[in-house]
């Protein structure tokens, strides 16, 4: 047996891995005779005995065993864990990574556009005003369907969001039938920092990478101009775009509704008039 | 059978169904928890050592036993679920750590060549100086230069070195021949020997010139 030969039995030979008597008999035959290899072989022992001095085995942390087993029991309950939804919403995020920040950008100086202007100029553009209205929610809506914030409620079976909505939300809120598009999701968190109430049930409709987001607060707690108020009192559903994202604004009797869709506005508008 | 009856036997069976499935599921939990759970402190010091911090290791500990549970059924009862749940966390490392990567197990050639030329270089050792290398050398360190190996050394050396894992484990684990995983164990060691001399060289306790050393011609591994 050569050196190189012997090289590669060499880390058996120090595991005490050799399983092959045969060859073991010669492979130690040879680091007798040859001093490089011999050497070889005490660094190669000496390298494994310091990694296993230092680098010692660390005990579990007791939250990670918990976090696990409570994980479990979740995924057992039906409640199917964030991962499992998540996996769901990524693939859609992917173009819209592209143009989030630019939107960040453009919806950041319209804000600050609008601002300007309803400072100095008393008459303000119904149109701007529509978008300063939205703009929290087109963000809100941006970020989910990012992945980049979470909804808290996310899950394959509507029956169970809905559910969990109805349990925890201080208002009913309407189950719109949208055609084709699912319930995957829901959030209970108020995008207005504004107003600063949890009062507002947002309910997130998927068909592939096709998404509306149905934002719902009761009327009275809703923040917003007199006018657009006015319009939408009178029966109005307001749609428009703002970039790629389109909405729609209309009231029921006591609910203020807002649609934000990463679909065109024509055709958020037909499939709202199917919904209805 | 009265038609009455016949609702009221499959309301009953309904119920049972309904019963079994739960006990099934309670039975699913069970046998993962008592399978699965008790390989946590070999993962959980697989991941430490792959990502290097505890926060990273425990949420590739989590997922990997999320993905298993989901997957539950796919493990063959029987077979090897330490390889199993490996393997799933391996799968899950890929995906989060190393988005560009080769395919998993492959070996870089490339990378492994070039680490020879330097290796070849300035060759590092002889009887003499290996204590100074070795007596010297601060866990830290150990680390620092295990986390300098190419992803397919470190694993071996991590499994059998730390985890203290078989040869034919390893195999298992890695979907490698053990000859495979003798000749990467033999070169890892030897790669992070190299490290470690470097760091030994930088603190000064070995000196004198390369030329003084014995020159070990990596081409005969």
């Amino acid at each position: 047996m050569d050196c190189r030969q012997t090289r590669e039995f060499l880390s058996a030979l120090v595991d005490n891995e050799m399983i092959d008597s045969q060859i073991k008999q010669k492979v130690e035959e040879h680091i007798n005779r040859c001093a490089t290899c011999k050497n070889e072989f005490e660094l190669e022992k000496k390298t494994k005995q310091t990694i296993q001095a230092k680098v010692k085995i660390l005990p579990v942390p007791n939250e990670l065993i918990n976090s696990v087993l409570n994980q479990v029991k979740t995924l057992q309950n039906g409640h199917p864990a964030y991962l499992n939804t998540a996996q769901n919403l990524k693939p859609m995020s992917k173009p819209w990574l592209e143009i989030a920040f630019p939107l960040g950008v453009v919806l950041t100086t319209l804000l600050l556009a609008i601002l300007l202007v309803s400072v100095y100029e008393k008459k303000v553009n119904q149109k701007e005003l529509i978008a300063k209205e939205v703009s929290g929610l087109i963000n809100h809506f941006d970020s989910i369907s990012q992945g980049l914030s979470k909804p808290e409620i996310l899950s394959n079976d509507p029956t169970h969001v809905r559910n969990e909505i109805l349990s925890r939300a201080s208002f009913t809120p309407i189950f719109l039938d949208i055609p084709e598009f699912e319930i995957v999701g829901a959030s209970i968190k108020d995008p207005h920092l504004h107003s600063g109430n949890a009062k507002c049930v947002n309910l997130i409709y998927r068909k592939g990478e096709k998404l509306i987001f149905i934002h719902q607060a009761p009327m009275s707690y809703a923040s917003m101009h007199d006018d657009v108020k006015k319009r939408i009192l009178k029966g109005e559903w307001i749609y428009d775009a703002i970039k790629d994202e389109s909405f729609a604004i209309w009231g029921t009797s006591d609910l203020i509704c807002c649609a934000i869709s990463n679909l065109s506005k024509e055709e958020l508008e037909k499939i709202l008039k199917q919904s209805k | 059978m009265r038609l009455k009856d016949k609702i009221k036997n499959l309301l009953k069976q309904e119920k049972r169904d309904k019963k079994l499935t739960d006990e099934e599921l309670l039975e699913k939990q069970k046998k993962f928890e008592e399978e699965a759970i008790p390989h946590m402190q070999f993962l959980y010091n697989f991941a430490y050592r792959m990502t290097g911090n505890e926060e990273d290791a425990k949420d590739l500990v989590q997922e990997t036993y999320m993905k298993a549970f989901r997957f539950w059924e796919q493990y063959e009862p029987g077979t090897n679920i330490k390889a199993w749940l490996f393997k799933i966390m391996k799968n899950s490392y890929i995906n989060k750590y190393r988005k560009a990567a080769k395919e998993p197990g492959k070996v870089d050639y490339e990378e492994v060549k070039n680490f020879y030329e330097t290796v070849r270089d300035e060759s590092f050792e002889t009887s003499d100086l290996q204590e100074h290398i070795f007596e010297n050398i601060f866990e830290d360190e150990v680390i620092e230069a295990l986390n300098k190996l190419p992803d397919e050394f470190r694993t071996v050396v991590i499994l059998a070195d730390i985890e203290g894992q078989s040869y034919e484990e390893i195999a298992d684990f890695l979907d490698i021949p053990i000859g495979t995983v003798r000749s990467r164990l033999h070169r890892g060691r030897k790669m992070l020997r190299k490290e470690l001399f470097e760091f030994a060289k930088k603190k000064g306790y070995i000196k004198g010139k390369p030329k003084d050393y014995e020159i070990d011609d990596p081409e005969k591994d």
